[in-house]
């Protein structure tokens, strides 16, 4: 099972990432898995490290920073229903099982 | 009862390519944390924020939701950390990418007029108070262990070995020994939590100095990592430091 990743667009879910790979970037740039349209967001803007039911949120260094339920982070443990926002997109983050492997 | 103010800086410095480094600053908890990952791809970078993570909510379920289960808070911060490095050894299991991974880490635990201090491996714990700076952690360093047997003396021993083979991280085996130890705390107390990215770029006294100098708080904190980036920034730097004060009674 994997988690995922929720495109939000005026309160709908318009797109989801599944995340499948080790390592997911989200960014402007043509080769991220999880591409914006949004002049806001870095070419490579943030990544998403998978490890078996846990996912971890990285900044890369962009430029107008990754915010996760409202507070810019450089790095953290991602909780099923977190809200992330770069740039003028919202994405939430759906845990593979609704329980994360590290509990709340 | 004692007031805590904490503040936290963190940053790659002027080698690395990733921060792999994780801190934390639970004010609420008491709970204060300082973990420096190591393994091949981003593998160190996991293992850091695992470990800060099942810290914290390992210590918020013992002290909130299970209220008087806990017997002592020496007891709660080695199982929470007994706790973070499971996680870290089942997932490093599991994933080859993340096989081998595993973390330092130094954390505080405040309560009424004491804390406890936990550590595995090469990250420190310091306080101030009167002027002085005293090093509350012994690092589980080969460079260490030779110089506590009598083996070496300290110029000996950084000739034979670098500072940074640790003897002891978490995720690396199933169990791992823990060191606790507890201590009363004062007003205007100030302790400080460190990767090694700061003790091996600057030495005691300047931290000292920068910990007695005029800034605020954050203020310190920023200048540490800023002075550890000047002297090289060889490795990443990371730094939490909490002030204790004594709270304006309530009427």
């Amino acid at each position: 099972m994997y988690g995922k990743i929720v495109l939000v667009v005026d309160g709908k879910a318009k797109r989801e990432y599944l995340l499948t790979a080790n390592t997911a970037v989200i960014g402007r740039g043509r080769e991220c898995n999880v591409r914006l349209k949004d002049l806001a967001a870095s070419s490579r803007h943030a990544a998403i490290i998978s490890v078996r039911r846990d996912s971890i949120i990285e900044d890369l260094g962009s430029t107008n920073g990754t915010y996760v339920n409202g507070t810019a982070i450089s790095k953290r443990v991602l909780s099923d229903g977190d809200v992330i926002e770069i740039g003028s997109n919202t994405m939430v983050y759906q845990s593979a099982n609704q329980t994360p492997e590290i509990p709340d | 009862m004692y007031a805590l103010e904490g503040a936290c800086a963190s940053d790659t410095g002027r080698v690395r390519e990733h921060n792999e480094d994780s801190t934390a600053a639970e004010k609420r908890l008491g709970l204060f944390i300082v973990a420096d990952g190591m393994g091949g791809y981003r593998a160190g970078e996991v293992a850091s924020a695992f470990a800060v993570t099942t810290m914290v909510r390992s210590l918020r379920r013992q002290l909130y939701e299970l209220d008087g289960r806990t017997t002592s808070m020496g007891r709660a911060i080695k199982d929470a950390l007994l706790r973070a490095n499971d996680h870290i050894f089942r997932s490093a299991q599991s994933v080859d990418e993340y096989r081998g991974m595993g973390t330092t880490i130094a954390s505080l635990l405040f309560h009424d007029d004491d804390v406890c201090i936990a550590h595995v491996g090469d990250c420190r714990a310091y306080r101030l108070r009167d002027g002085e700076l005293r090093q509350l952690t012994t690092d589980h360093t080969v460079h260490q262990e030779l110089i506590d047997r009598g083996l070496c003396t300290p110029e000996e021993a950084a000739e034979v070995v670098s500072r940074s083979v640790v003897t002891r991280a978490l995720g690396i085996d199933a169990t791992v020994n823990v060191d606790v130890s507890e201590q009363s705390i004062q007003a205007n107390d100030m302790y400080l939590l460190c990767s090694d990215g700061l003790t091996d770029m600057i030495d005691d006294e300047m931290i000292r100095a920068t910990l007695q100098s005029n800034k605020s708080l954050n203020g310190k904190a920023s200048s540490l990592v800023e002075l550890a980036n000047d002297c090289g920034g060889q490795d990443n730097v990371s730094v939490v430091l909490v002030r204790t004060a004594v709270p304006l009674a309530p009427y």
